[in-house]
């Protein structure tokens, strides 16, 4: 969006401590309209836990999160739905006992922007089926699907809500080089449309074919934060994140 | 032969109610996770609403079911609001026990409030075709009892059609399969669980204007409702609405058949009998797919 410099998450000075431990040590980082930002680190360095944060998942014991210009710290995670965040998980996650299309639905209804017809609720979720590849499922019930299957469903119904920000955790985990590939056009072109995206990846060709900038996490600090070319050219993200092997 | 027909005809009628009942309750848990036992004081205010209303203005119960539901949708909202609201955030263990207690707590403050405006009498409802039967060959089915176990069915149909097509319907499933996805996916889920608990105790409300069609209403009558409505979540198993039905029926027809059989006696027992057995042999329930 020219014209607009206030990003669209400005994260700042977050924290968040589980029994002692600071899996999010006062973190800062912005992501703007339209950005595609990847969140690199260990695992355990706090990626999930800031996703989690942003989503009104977990509370933050300290720091401020504002989206668009506005604090949402410690809204409803359904406020910021309406508002236009949107996640995937790690782990997949659907609703397993609906249909593919009410998986969808759900979020069509409930997200940003929603439609009140039946009819063009309906019809935009099943375009958005065949925008990830899932139309011809779409009266099986969501436990049936195979994971590819699992995995492109919940970005449809991410998709659904309208989201402006769309968080992705590990979209690119127990995919074929093949399917990477398809999944990293499909963010372009999710992109493309105007939708900011923020992911957890480990795989490096996907962080490099997408991001626009990279924020390294260690031990719920930010490390390290740059281009993909620049960070992964760092001695201490080389140290942190790939120098285990 | 033909008197055991009647018991099991008479069994199945009655059944119909047992699964009205569940359904409210295996609503509220499936979607709350919380264990309403309260349930059947609400089936009891549910009575006393077509009771009153026949009484007052002469209005039949079958067509009391429509007041009594909407006056127990706004106690279940209350009482949620009040007393159950407070739990949403605790663990799923936490949840079940503390509403246990809750639930209790409120069935007897429910129980005493009546009793002291009401009194401890049976209450019942004599329309003029309250004692109007349809013969079956050798049996008689009483037609208050066929209607109400008609509405009973219609009911569970309209909340099957609510459940999978309507927008609140469609929420209120996707918070029973995951919470947390449908809060992040913009649900409002304090807000779908306020008004589950209030469609839960509306189908009690329903439930109690069907019995009073038949039976008589006291304030005592709740706790034997609880306990009819938890054995046949068990035996149906939570999350499969016309399962809960069948098994309603199922249990009704088995109390009748082991009274008929065995003696009056054995008649509660069996439904206890049947809980156990289910709940040790197949946890899952009967209908359960998986």
């Amino acid at each position: 969006m020219p014209g607009s410099r206030i990003p669209l998450l400005e994260v700042e000075a977050l924290s968040k401590t589980f029994g002692g431990l600071r899996a999010v040590d006062r973190l800062t980082f912005a992501v703007g309209e339209g950005e595609i930002v990847g969140l690199l680190g260990p695992n355990g360095s706090g990626k999930t836990t800031t996703f989690n944060l942003v989503a009104g998942a977990l509370r933050p014991d300290g720091g401020e999160i504002r989206f668009a210009g506005r604090r949402i710290t410690r809204s409803a995670p359904s406020l910021r739905a309406h508002l236009g965040i949107a996640r995937t998980f790690q782990l997949v996650r659907m609703f397993p006992n609906l249909t593919v299309l009410e998986n969808v639905l759900v979020g069509r209804l409930y997200g940003r922007d929603r439609v009140a017809s039946p009819v063009q609720a309906r019809t935009e979720a099943l375009a958005l089926l065949g925008l990830v590849g899932v139309e011809q499922k779409h009266d099986v019930l969501a436990v049936n699907l195979t994971l590819g299957e699992r995995k492109r469903l919940e970005i449809a119904r991410a998709l659904a809500a309208r989201p402006r920000l769309l968080l992705l955790d590990e979209p690119a985990a127990g995919l074929t080089p093949r399917e990477v590939d398809a999944a990293v056009a499909l963010f372009r072109r999710i992109r493309a449309q105007g939708t900011a995206i923020a992911l957890v990846e480990h795989n490096v060709r996907a962080v490099r074919a997408l991001c626009d900038r990279v924020v390294v996490l260690h031990a719920g600090k930010q490390i390290a934060q740059g281009t993909p070319a620049e960070v992964f050219a760092h001695a201490a993200v080389v140290q942190a994140y790939l120098g285990r092997r | 032969m033909s008197i055991l027909a009647q018991n099991l005809i008479f069994g199945a009628l009655v059944g119909g109610l047992y699964g009205l009942a569940a359904v409210g309750l295996s609503l509220v848990f499936g979607v709350l996770k919380m264990l309403n036992v309260a349930h059947g004081e609400l089936l009891m205010l549910g009575g006393y609403v077509a009771f009153w209303l026949f009484t007052l203005f002469r209005i039949d119960p079958f067509v009391s079911i429509v007041p009594s539901a909407l006056a127990l949708f706004l106690v279940g909202v209350v009482l949620y609001r009040l007393l159950f609201a407070r739990l949403v955030f605790a663990s799923d263990e936490t949840k079940l026990k503390n509403s246990i207690l809750i639930g209790f707590g409120v069935s007897l403050v429910l129980q005493t409030l009546v009793l002291i405006a009401w009194t401890a009498d049976e209450r019942s409802v004599t329309t003029a075709a309250a004692g109007a039967v349809l013969p079956v060959g050798d049996v008689v089915v009483p037609l208050a009892r066929l209607g109400a176990l008609a509405v009973a069915f219609l009911t569970l149909g309209g909340l099957h059609l609510f459940l999978q097509y309507a927008r609140l319907g469609r929420a209120i499933r996707a918070t029973a399969d995951d919470v947390e996805g449908a809060y992040l996916s913009g649900v409002p889920v304090p807000a779908v669980f306020l008004m589950t608990f209030g469609l839960g105790s509306a189908l009690a409300g329903i439930a109690g204007a069907l019995v009073s069609t038949t039976d008589a209403v006291s304030p005592s009558i709740g706790l034997s409702w609880t306990l009819k409505a938890l054995i046949v979540v068990v035996l149906g198993g939570v999350g499969h609405m016309f399962g809960t039905f069948v098994a309603g029926v199922f249990l009704g027809v088995a109390e009748s058949a082991s009274g008929f059989l065995l003696g009056n006696a054995y008649r509660e027992i069996m439904g206890l009998v049947l809980f156990l057995l289910v709940l040790s042999l197949r946890p899952q329930g009967l209908f359960a797919r998986e």
